[in-house]
């Protein structure tokens, strides 16, 4: 009898060891479980057995979830004949490009990061940007930076894009070299949705005026510019791409956004400024602009353009300064987060008006240091009936206005506040409410 | 309320109603576009289903039975496995065998939100092992050459998790 029984638990154990090896199953179920791990968990699943090693490589959903990326600091350890996942993007950081590497057919994003080419010998090397369509098919978004302090061989890179013609839509450089400035606006017949570029120095507004005119699909911009007619550039832009949805300029003098009368499809803009450059909003607003942020830039004509821009909702202030001007706008009813780091500088009669002006606001995170007493917080409980998201960092919170906030703030969901006066008891009363999702910097 | 009948590989013969037969997308289509028509008394084979597990999936479908359709999701976007209600976890708590025929006559009856609830499951049971764990979880042979696995190891160090 006994034997019988050892018997059989063998037989069962042996079946259930047959049944539960994963040969069984066909590769589509296992591709649909590994779809919801993350990319590392899926590299550690790529040790397990050679079934699921080919699996994975051969799933291009799970390949997404990854990128290769080598840098200086792994150099030694690339081996020569590194046989590449199909994974679609990659990016080379401070690297020398020796050997040039093999046929990457799958490859959609490249981003070349400080990279050298080292061609000692033409006849044994040949040139990375010579072939670069011959080992990037399928490359539709390029991004390059900092390469022509590198020795790498600018001359031949916009040829190289050049031949990229019929893939790229996507070209960031975040450089300025000459030679490539000179002769990127010839690249007419790229066709591009995205585009990063610095426009100085050598800037020639004739030319680049005419290479955006060649870039109607254009619906993402990022210009870095010193050069006073760069108005009169993105003017131009504005003329000629009028589906442009994103727009992000640097620059580094008094500035009019005018031009966005030319942009009426605009829902992103953000402006950089360098040291408070004098900046002018326009006054006819942005029609379906949902996004403004500005950095660095005093700003002049702020309550005009919120007024004509009516699906505002999000506005990012950093190092701004915003001085009192007299307001006599309605609600602004859309606006729903309010962020002023810091840098910025906002009186606190321009805050009053501000915090009058927009009621509706859910997120409103405020860093100025001054000396607002408890103004702010009483402000915030008398008028932000919706507040979810609280963050006041830039100077202490009492004990009383958290009791203000608590109280009122019915809708709060999160708040984060300076917690250098606030006594341990108001701490603790804080911490244990548990609506609140609280973050307390002491410093 | 009208009635189905549904015949598994083993023979054995399931009466159903119909709202909960078109849980599965492979019977909806054969009711209403191929027109096979349940009132004949003739029973739908479901071949590759086999009656125990059949049961199963009817349960199932008798719980969810009214829930609303799910979002479209985005294939590349990254699918969480935290959201599975407690029923389907108590459910789903059977032998490993059991949840993979589970899954794969889910498949092969096309239902979506059955698939996606073993499959999260099932990664569950991956997610936060080592290869040797996941291997003698799912009592899997490690058939790599020797030093394969390591050279895998080495690449694996080239790639990361795309932010996007």
């Amino acid at each position: 009898m006994s034997t019988f029984v050892a018997r059989r638990s063998l037989r069962i154990e042996q079946l259930t060891r047959l049944a539960s090896q994963s040969d069984l199953y066909p590769p589509e179920i296992w591709e649909h479980i590994f779809r919801h791990l993350t990319g590392l968990q899926i590299l550690r699943t790529r040790l397990v057995c050679r079934r699921w090693r080919d699996i994975i490589a051969g799933c291009p959903l799970l390949m997404r979830k990854l990128r290769i990326r080598f840098d200086n600091r792994r150099y030694r350890e690339l081996v020569d004949d590194f046989p590449l996942l199909p994974i679609t993007e990659m990016s080379i950081l401070e690297y020398s490009v020796v050997v040039a590497p093999d046929w990457w057919p799958w490859l959609e994003e490249l981003t070349l990061d400080k990279v050298e080419y080292d061609h000692y010998d033409d006849n044994v090397y040949t040139n990375l940007l010579d072939i670069f369509e011959k080992i990037f098919p399928r490359l539709k978004d390029l991004r390059i930076r900092k390469i022509g302090e590198n020795g790498f061989n600018v001359e031949r890179l916009v040829p190289a894009i050049r031949a990229l013609a019929s893939t790229l839509d996507a070209l960031e450089m975040d450089f300025a070299e000459v030679n490539v400035l000179r002769d990127l606006p010839e690249l007419t017949r790229t066709r591009l949705r995205r585009i990063s570029v610095h426009v100085d120095p050598y800037f020639e507004l004739d030319r680049w005026s005419r290479f955006f005119r060649a870039q109607p699909q254009l619906d993402d911009l990022v210009i870095f510019t010193t050069n006073l007619s760069t108005n009169l550039l993105v003017c131009d832009i504005g003329r000629a791409v009028p589906n442009l949805k994103r727009l992000k300029l640097h620059v580094t003098n008094t500035f009019s956004t005018d031009f966005l009368e030319f942009m009426p499809n605009l829902e992103y803009f953000e402006l950089h400024g360098e040291v408070f450059e004098d900046i002018h909003l326009y006054k006819r607003g942005s029609p379906r602009l949902t996004e403004l942020h500005l950095r660095d830039v005093d700003v002049n004509g702020f309550w005009p353009f919120l007024n004509l821009s009516p699906l505002l909702r999000r506005i990012v202030l950093h190092g701004c300064t915003l001085n009192f001007q007299t307001s006599n706008v309605k609600a602004l009813r859309n606006i729903r987060t309010l962020e002023i780091d810091e840098d910025s500088n906002v009186p606190l009669k321009m805050l009053k008006a501000l915090l009058r002006k927009c009621p509706s606001l859910e997120e409103f995170s405020f860093g100025c240091a001054e000396d607002y007493p408890d103004a702010v917080p009483l402000l915030i409980c008398e008028r932000l009936k919706r507040l979810r998201k609280l963050s006041l960092r830039g100077y202490p919170v009492t004990n009383a206005s958290v009791d203000h906030i608590v109280q009122h703030g019915r809708a709060l969901e999160e708040v984060r506040l300076n917690a250098d006066v606030m006594s341990q008891e108001t701490i603790e009363r804080l911490l244990a409410n548990s609506n609140l999702q609280v973050w307390l910097d002491q410093y | 309320m009208s009635t189905i009948k549904l015949e598994t590989s083993d023979g054995v013969k399931f009466t159903v109603k119909t709202q909960v037969a078109k849980c599965s997308g492979t019977i909806r289509t054969m009711l209403e576009d191929i027109g096979i028509n349940p009132q004949d008394g003739e029973a739908i084979p479901l071949s590759n289903v086999h009656s125990t597990i059949l049961q199963k999936i009817l349960v199932w479908a008798e719980h969810h039975v009214d829930d609303p359709e799910p979002p479209r999701e985005d294939a590349d976007a990254a699918k969480r496995t935290d959201d599975i209600c407690s029923w389907d976890e108590d459910f789903l708590k059977v032998d490993q065998r059991t949840l993979f025929d589970v899954m794969l006559a889910a498949n092969y009856l096309d239902m979506k939100q059955l698939i996606a609830v073993c499959c999260k499951t099932v990664a569950n049971m991956i997610k936060g092992k080592t290869a040797d764990q996941i291997r003698r979880t799912f009592n899997i042979e490690n058939d790599f050459p020797p030093g394969e696995e390591d050279k895998i190891r080495l690449r694996n160090q080239f790639c990361e998790e795309r932010s996007r």
